[in-house]
């Protein structure tokens, strides 16, 4: 399939076109993830200016759990990151 | 009044503190940073993207070997040196220095383990202590110049998920029986997914550190390589030529310092924190 697409779309446009220009795209594809966690931490962020703001004297303990929290929701980003560069650098 | 002209006198004083303490740290990491230029020229020299091992030879010292093995014959020796200072001093003395430190390194450990798991888990301490140790040291092991850190090869996190997750059978099967076993499949349409769901956690316990430390190691690269090109372009404007020692400015500007700051200290602490507090969270549900 990937091929096939490669060797149409050489033929049809005069530039080389390789697999490793679609790893590249797929790369960059990957990346779109990128969004979610970001919503995520920020989410978790305001929650925890929101918390702060009822409760100051537990500033300490809400600081850890928001950035425990925020380190596990950053977990499918950082799959997304490991695609992309296996892509970009182990995918021939 | 009094207190009150006493503290707005202290004020300069604590700033002016807060900024050497802050300067003298950039200093420290800038001097370091250059140090590590003279040692290693490691931006040419090594491949850190290397996942897949291109040699047919199997025990081939890559960078990464080569900086697990200098990690582990380190703190080897380390912990022998602390354990022959423990057995040597008095134990009805009141412990100073660093022997003090391991005792409330320690308790602390121990503290956290029990107040997660409760007794049953209590002889899991040491493992939990072992990863704190190895994992924070393996994270912020670029500071010392030992590049690339070894949490930023997937062999060395993914065995310790595999150990995590073989403890979470043995805790699991010790405490319940068959019925951690068969406790997989209660609801029976939904058996796959559990399964899947236990397999899936020792890769996203492993790629977790892994892609974490590995972006941080890639754009500590990247910044490296662009500020030296960028020297490099300046300097052959300047004189006309290309020098190769225009590479050890690069620590001068204190934008690596800053996020050696961010990348190995906060980052690699926050994920070996994650590391071992999932870890135990796994393994006392699976006790309890």
């Amino acid at each position: 399939m990937l091929d096939l697409l490669t060797t149409l779309l050489t033929t049809a446009s005069n530039i080389t076109i390789t697999n490793k220009a679609f790893a590249y795209l797929g790369a960059g594809i990957a990346m779109i993830a990128g969004f979610g966690p970001a919503i995520g931490q920020g989410y978790a962020a305001g929650k925890g200016a929101e918390a702060v703001g009822k409760q100051p004297e537990a500033v300490g303990v809400i600081r850890s759990t928001m950035l425990v929290g925020q380190a596990v929701a950053e977990t499918t980003g950082l799959y997304s990151l490991v695609i992309a560069i296996i892509l970009i650098f182990v995918a021939k | 009044m009094s207190d009150v002209a006493i503290s707005r006198e202290k004020i300069p004083r604590f700033i002016l503190s807060l900024v050497l303490v802050i300067f003298g740290f950039l200093a420290l990491i800038t001097i370091i940073g250059i140090i590590i230029h003279f040692c290693f020229d490691y931006i040419e020299s090594e491949q850190i993207f290397q996942l897949k091992g291109t040699s047919s030879s199997l025990f081939r010292l890559t960078p990464h070997v080569i900086s697990i093995i200098i990690l582990t014959v380190a703190l080897l020796v380390i912990f022998k040196l602390i354990n022959i200072k423990i057995k040597k001093s008095d134990p009805l003395k009141k412990p100073q220095g660093m022997i003090l430190l391991v005792e409330i390194f320690v308790t602390m450990i121990e503290k956290f383990t029990v107040d997660l798991g409760g007794e049953k888990i209590r002889n899991l301490a040491p493992y939990i202590a072992y990863l704190a140790v190895y994992l924070f040291c393996a994270n912020t092991f670029g500071l010392l110049g030992f590049t690339p850190p070894p949490t930023s090869s997937l062999s060395v996190t993914f065995s310790f998920g595999l150990t995590t997750f073989f403890l979470i059978r043995y805790y699991g099967i010790k405490n319940n029986g068959i019925s951690h076993i068969t406790g997989l499949l209660k609801p029976l349409p939904l058996a796959p997914i559990n399964i899947i769901g236990e397999i899936a956690f020792p890769f996203t316990l492993s790629l977790r550190m892994f892609g974490n430390i590995l972006s941080g190691v890639i754009i500590m690269m990247l910044v490296y390589t662009g500020l030296s090109g960028l020297f490099n372009v300046l300097f052959s404007l300047i004189a006309g030529t290309s020098s190769p020692f225009m590479e050890l400015l690069t620590p001068l500007t204190i934008a690596p310092s800053l996020l050696h700051i961010y990348f190995d200290l906060f980052s690699g602490f926050i994920q070996t924190f994650v590391f071992i507090l999932l870890s135990s969270v796994f393994i006392s549900s699976s006790a309890n």
